[in-house]
């Protein structure tokens, strides 16, 4: 499922950068900024969540918490600078960052973008589709990348994931992922596959 | 007059329309609406969409995650979409930019199907966004030698940047609209220097303006988004785009 944050203005990252460097932050933590801020790290949940069964009440913020001080200052700056996030070279240029900060690479990022300039309905596939194959392989090593078919003009996108040992159970592992994110495919003009190439993580 | 050009920079544009909350709105009006844009826009997709919107207020943050459904509705060679969420109207149109000219009848069309469709009781936003891609030949590119619109570095300062961000934003009818104007480095495979030249040029009062002024409002839009992009550039990078006249 896509994410639109209303006030992200992914192209102010260094500002953004400026006032998030003095957060204490753990090495393992790859996770983007506003995945950070979406994720509640900081003692705040969603004081209104629409659709979501799992909604909890806020936790108590305090004003003069130095993060909270520097998320205002955030937030107001992206309030002042956030413009539509309805195009779809935003949203890819903001689904790629997201990939990349979670270790996904991305192969041929040029043709990656125009698929996804083609197909942007996919984007809510790509994301998930990751999402649940960083959950269940997590030994696995991620890359996007647009598959060409040598045969015909067929193209879509494929999702790589490299192990650093392969055995009998890989593909079985591979099949129960794509089990789960086929559903939606269903009614979409793009296609995606999750496979392995049997080489070894870069 | 306006300025052609063979290469023209635009990536995208985008015309977004926000109805005012008080405009009905149910889960029929996608169908409703496909029925009347299905000759021009064929092909109908959809894809679900989470809007976190982050407010904050004096001792805390309030946000919101909503999840919509955002059907997209595409042109047969796909390069031209409309999508329809809850108030929701946009129809972006990516490289190669099919010229103003192309691109408003495909407006015209989505904004008067949703009319015949929607009892519009105002816009509360509404907007028109043109993102350029902008290479030039090197990545030691001189800024000033292309753009009238760059960061200014002072002599004391160091003169190679690695990273840079560059934002105005400007009014127009007595504040009714603003333009906001960007302009930053992209990433680049190549040895050129990329650069994104974003100018969005929106209602910045709700209600401002009218539904039967739509069009008009639109024509004057564009016609400041060229002033701009025209302001923003040197006749180096006109040269670049390879302009006709």
């Amino acid at each position: 499922m896509a994410v639109v944050a209303k006030v992200e203005r992914s192209s102010w990252d260094p500002w953004i950068s400026s006032t998030s460097a003095e957060y204490p932050r753990t090495q393992a933590d790859k996770s983007s900024r506003w995945q950070r801020l979406i994720t509640s790290p900081w003692g705040f949940a969603p004081t209104e969540k629409t659709g979501q069964p799992d909604f909890q009440e806020p936790a108590p913020a305090r004003a003069d918490d130095l993060e909270m001080i520097s998320l205002h200052l955030l937030v107001s700056l992206c309030e002042k600078w956030s413009l539509s996030s309805e195009s779809i070279h935003a949203n890819i240029k903001r689904l790629l960052e997201s990939l990349v900060s979670q270790g996904v690479r991305i192969g041929q990022l040029r043709k990656t973008y125009e698929y996804l300039m083609r197909f942007p309905e996919m984007m809510d596939v790509v994301e998930q589709a990751v999402s649940l194959a960083r959950d269940h392989l997590p030994a696995a090593q991620l890359q996007l990348e647009v598959y060409q078919d040598p045969e015909n003009e067929d193209e879509h996108l494929v999702l790589y994931a490299r192990f650093p040992r392969y055995d009998a159970a890989t593909m079985e592992s591979i099949r129960s992922v794509r089990a789960l994110y086929r559903p939606l495919l269903s009614g979409k003009s793009g296609w995606f596959l999750l496979t392995t190439d049997f080489r070894p993580p870069e | 007059m306006e300025r052609k050009y063979k290469n023209p920079p635009i990536l995208e544009a985008i015309c977004e329309f926000r109805l005012t909350p008080d405009t009905p709105w149910d889960l029929a009006i996608p169908g409703l609406f496909y029925e009347r844009v299905k000759d021009n826009f064929p092909h109908r997709e959809q894809r679900m969409v989470q809007e976190i919107v982050v407010r904050g207020i004096p001792q805390s943050f309030q946000h919101r995650v909503q999840t919509t459904e955002r059907v997209l509705f595409f042109v047969p060679d796909r390069r031209t979409l409309v999508q329809i969420g809850p108030r929701l109207l946009v129809i972006n149109t990516t490289k190669p930019y099919p010229t103003w000219e192309g691109f408003k009848p495909y407006i015209k069309k989505a904004w008067e199907s949703l009319q015949q469709v929607v009892e519009v009781r105002g816009l509360e936003q509404m907007g028109l966004h043109y993102i350029n891609q902008i290479e030039l030949p090197s990545q030691e590119a001189n800024l000033e030698e292309y753009f009238e619109f760059y960061p200014f570095v002072g002599k004391r300062l160091p003169q190679r940047m690695v990273g840079f961000i560059s934002g105005a934003e400007f009014a127009y009818a007595e504040n009714r609209d603003h333009c906001r104007v960007q302009l930053v480095p992209a990433i680049s495979e190549s040895s050129q220097m990329v650069l994104i030249l974003e100018i969005h040029y929106f209602l910045a009062r709700p209600r401002a303006v009218s539904t039967n002024e739509v069009f008009a409002w639109l024509e004057e839009a564009h016609g400041r988004l060229i002033e701009i992009f025209e302001g923003c550039i040197t006749d180096r990078l006109r040269q670049i785009f390879d302009v006709t006249f």
